[in-house]
This record gives C-alpha cells, structure tokens and sequence, in this order.
C-alpha cells in the first residue's frame, strides 16, 4: 500500500493522529502536495460520502474523518499555498438570518471542504447583505445557505433577491437546505441546487465546479 | 361517518390498547403556532383572548400536552447565570471545579413561537469535564411532582392527552443536552472507557428519574429524545439506547403503560431497530418530505409492534408547499396512512408559526370524513389484542 493509500484508509477510519502523521512523512518524502490533496485526502472524503449514501456511515463516522482529514488539511495548506495549488473552488456558507441550528451547516461545510473546495464559513445568524458583501469579497463559486426554522427559510429567498439587487446572482451558484427545506422550495426561490444532507451538497458542489476543475 | 362516539383521550387509549377507535384520534401540537401568534399579536380577530387550549378544540384537534412529572432538586453545587443579550451563561460551581453552558434566545426564536432557548456551549468540552458532570448529578436528586400532571389532565377532560416525562434517554441527553455532536463523537472516538464509564453513571442517574416518572399516574411517558437516525445510527441505538428502554419499558408494561420516544429527525436508518428497543410509540414522527421516511413504509415496517404519533410533517401546512401539493399529500394520508391503522393523526413535531389555519381546519375536516382508522384491516380488531403496555 502506498503512502499515499494509507493517508487516504487513515481519513476513512477517522484516525486523525496517524493522518497528521502521514501526512508529514509524504510531504517529508518530497511527496507533491497537490498529490496528497488530490490522490488521498479529497478521494478519501468521497469515499466517506459514498458510504454515507450507501448507509454504511452516518454522521459521526463523518465528523470523525473529517476531523482526520482536517488535521491533514492543516499541515498541507502551507504547502499547497507556497506551490500555488488552486481550490476545486471557493464555498461561503452560513445559516440565514435568525437561524441559530448551525449542526447541518457545519457538516455540509466539512464535507465541501473534504471535496477539495476552500470553505468560507460565515456562520449562524447572517442577513442577506453579509452574504452579499461576502460574495462581493470572496468571489465564491457557491453560496450555501441553511435554516431549520420554517420562519427564517424565506431568508434564503431574501439573500437570492439581494444577490440579484446587488448584480450578483449570475455570478455565483446557490445552494439550499436544512429540514424544513425541499427541492420544490428551493426551485421556487430561484436556488440553483437544493442538498438534503451535508454528502449530497458535496456531490453537488462538485458537479458545479466540474466546468472549470 | 356516524356521529362520534368516543372523544379524543378515548380515542388515543383505544389504539394504544389495541382496540378499534371510532376514528383516527388527530392529536397535535398547536402551540408554536400559538406562541408565535400571541407573541406577533396576529393571532386571528376570532381567537383574540382565546387560550390555546380553547382554539384547539375550536379547530377539531385533540389538545397533547407534556406534564413534568419530577422535578430536581440539587446541593453541594451552585448554579449562576449571567444574561447579556440574548446570552445566558450558566456555571456551575461544584468543589470539584466548574463547567459553564451558553444558550441564546433571541428575537426570532421568540416571533417563531420557540420557548426552549438554544445550546451553544454544552457544559462538556473536554473528558476532564466528566468528573465534573458525575458530581453535578450526584448531588441532584428527582422528585416526584405528580400534582401539575393531575392538575392538567383534569383540565383537559376528554379533548385530548397529557404526556407524564422529564428527560430523554441518557445516551440522547449526553449527546444533546450536555456535549453536543461534534465533542460527544470525538470523544466516544478517542476516550472511548472515560466516555463510556460516564455513560454509565449518567444511566444510573436517569435510571432514578425514570422510576419517579414510572409511579407517576401518566399512562404513556414521554422521552424526549429527539432521534436522527442518520446521528444515533442504529449501531449506536443498539450498544447505547437499547438496553435502557428493554429495562425502562418492562417495568412500565409490567404497570399497563407506554413509553412514547420523541423522533421528529430522520428515522429511516432506525426503522428496524426500533422495534428491539420495547418503545411503543413514535411520537412526533415525521414523514418525506421532510425526512426520507414514507409514513406507509413505516407502518409497514412495524406493524402492530410500534405506534405512531404524528405523519404529517409540519412543512406541509406551510405557504411553502403549494395548495395542491398539501391536497395531494391529503388525499394520500387518507387514503393510505390512515386505514392502515397503528397512528394517531399529529404533525411532525408542530404547527408552525407561518402555518395556515385553514389546512388545519382542512384535516379536521378529513378526520371527520374519511377518518375511518383501520378500516383495512378492520376485522383483525374484532379480538383486540393489548399492546404491550395495555
């Protein structure tokens, strides 16, 4: 088994400590970092995801390698940085305005992170003009929005509203869900995607960087 | 239908030991809706000055509602709360050393109905904190508070059902209520003795609060636990729900009563192995869309070995679903779910702020006409068989 393999069954079994490790030892063997991004970290969160849909691991086995996988993450940046690596693409996310129930957003952010995407996490409780203004900033592929209160999920067609207000809409994809959110309602509101678990947003994601990667 | 002959409590006894209703009992939770509406001051020109109580029974709903029946009563620690904002931090203060929990509740949460303010800081952070949670529980004590339970159900008479509970199951209220998902996983992950032997001291305790809540005189107890099968997976239910409720729902059967389990997450993954547990209801279920579950596939699944308490997923009364998708979903409820039998008619796990009355007012309608429970298999109800706790 490769170094690169053994990374990658390390983030699957959630063993952050020897991914941290590994990771060290690959780039210490001039192993190339986007090698080690692309060939083990992002497949192994894939491969999370797709035991995740194939109802082999559930949410904690997913945090547990997502952990491992952002240990392994926090030593490669450095590196990636220094090569010039690009990001799959750039993801800015956040509960909408009034909506405290950060848990689904903080697994969707993993996951995308897992894909390869750099995760801009605006956290709980954002108004449409902070998604704006981050937009703005941040240039991000995808905006992600989340909410678990049926009161707070017409933010997400609020923020919609205000990206086009603001001649934005067309530059970025929208992302929707949270419980109380369907696929009808976020077609509704103009979303470009609706995600019903944090597995599914990454497999989204993906297919909407797929132009460009 | 013929004029009714039962009314709601009845109704809810009747499935619960097994017997033939004279409909399906249609029992929901109105009071976010409520709460949000008092709270707005848009509470409809009709029901102005109305209680919550009188407005379900106005709309044709059977009024469920939770009694506490122990209350906790602690020494040896101290408990101090500092509120900034919408920011309360509690500490506790115990000889040992303190842990601190944050929670905020805030403007919306007040306009959206919600009363229970949310956890941001859970009072384990570290496997250290354990010795301080065992502490904390050592010096509280449950006792019982059968008054407000007795109080209430006489008020409600016949309209509807009063829930006797307190707590959830102890795995649920470690992951929950005292360390949230992300530190509960990491730490069952990499302190998996320390974890567990908490685990185990916090059944000891819960074990206590269960048996007061067992001699109280609430038919069915309510634990609020709040499954997500796709968080407590059913390997986990297993290894840490399982033995708990086998040991909780003998005792209770033994008295003739039910234990119903809060599930408003997704409970496809648990179908199966809820019926391990000895649950006998599966309150606040909540059907696709908002979860993966059909209800039929659930009632397929357990049969006469589980009840369930809810089916219509909150989102479906919204603006958000279109007329024609609510009377889609209608039809099909009525046509499917409700014959089948096994259900008490309720809303996954509440009418919501922004729902609309008049879809309410449209089930209590069906209810009324085409309410026929169990008329599929009508015929197997002409020898009643007691569930379990009956």
């Amino acid at each position: 088994m490769s170094i690169l393999d053994t990374i990658q069954q390390c983030v699957i079994d959630g063993d952050a400590p020897q991914t941290k490790a590994l990771v060290q030892q690959a780039l210490d063997q001039n192993t190339a970092p986007a090698s080690i991004l692309r060939d083990a970290l992002i497949p192994a969160m894939a491969e999370v995801g797709k035991r995740f849909e194939a109802g082999e691991y559930f949410v904690p086995e997913m945090l547990i390698a997502a952990r491992a996988m952002k240990e392994g993450l926090a030593i490669l940046k450095p590196k990636l940085l220094e090569a010039k690596v690009q990001p799959l693409g750039k993801f800015v996310v956040g509960t909408v305005k009034g909506d405290l129930h950060d848990i689904g957003k903080n697994l969707v952010a993993m996951m995308i992170e897992g894909a390869g995407f750099e995760v801009v996490d605006l956290g709980t409780d954002v108004a449409p003009d902070k998604f704006v203004a981050a937009v703005r900033e941040q240039r991000p592929t995808i905006v992600g929005m989340s909410a678990l209160l049926t009161t707070t999920m017409p933010g997400m067609k609020t923020t919609i509203d205000a990206l086009k207000a603001a001649g934005m809409r067309e530059q970025v994809k929208v992302m929707v869900g949270g419980a109380p959110v369907t696929e009808k309602f976020a077609a509704e509101i103009g979303a470009d995607a609706f995600a019903p678990d944090a597995s599914s947003a990454a497999t989204r994601a993906r297919a909407f960087a797929a132009p460009s990667a | 239908m013929t004029a009714p002959s039962m009314n709601e409590r009845e109704r809810v006894l009747a499935v619960l030991r097994h017997q033939l209703p004279d409909r399906v009992p249609w029992v929901a939770r109105l009071e976010l809706w409520y709460n949000a509406r008092v709270a707005t001051g848009t509470l409809p020109e009709r029901f102005r000055g109305w209680s919550l109580w009188d407005i379900d029974r106005e709309l044709g709903i059977g009024v469920r509602l939770l009694a506490e029946v122990v209350k906790l009563e602690t020494d040896g620690f101290e408990t101090r709360t500092t509120t900034r904002g919408d920011e309360t931090l509690t500490e506790y203060i115990t000889p040992i050393g303190t842990v601190t929990s944050r929670q905020v509740y805030n403007e919306i949460m007040r306009v959206s109905g919600v009363t229970a303010p949310y956890l941001t800081e859970h009072i384990i952070k570290r496997p250290e904190d354990y010795d301080i949670a065992e502490y904390i529980f050592e010096h509280t004590r449950p006792v019982p508070c059968y008054e407000n339970f007795q109080k209430i159900a006489d008020q409600i008479g016949g309209d509807g059902f009063v829930l006797g509970g307190k707590i959830e199951c102890p795995y649920q209220h470690w992951l929950l209520r005292l360390t949230g998902y992300e530190t509960a996983f990491a730490h069952l992950h990499d302190c998996t003795e320390r974890t567990e032997r908490f685990l185990r001291a916090l059944t000891d305790w819960t074990r206590e609060v269960y048996r007061v809540m067992l001699d109280s005189p609430a038919e069915v107890i309510l634990s609020g636990d709040n499954f997500d099968g796709t968080i407590t997976h059913p390997k986990l239910f297993r290894r840490y729900c399982v033995p708990f409720f086998q040991e909780f729902t003998s005792e209770l059967h033994k008295r003739g009563k039910w234990l119903a389990s809060h599930i408003d997450g997704e409970p496809s993954p648990l179908l199966q192995v809820f019926t391990e547990s000895g649950i006998d209801i599966a309150e606040s279920f909540t059907p696709a869309p908002m979860t993966r579950a059909p209800l039929t596939e659930a009632q397929r699944i357990w049969g006469d070995r589980m009840l369930i308490w809810g089916g219509i997923p909150s989102v479906i009364l919204c603006p958000s679903t279109a007329d024609k998708d609510f009377e889609r979903f209608a039809d099909d409820l009525f046509s499917n779910a409700v014959p089948s039998g096994n259900l008490i008619l309720g809303v996954g796990d509440n009418i919501v702020a922004d729902a609309i009355l008049d879809r309410v007012i449209r089930i209590s309608q069906l209810v009324r006409e085409r309410g026929n429970y169990g008329m599929e298999r009508g015929q197997s109800f002409t020898s009643p068989t007691p569930r379990q706790g009956g």
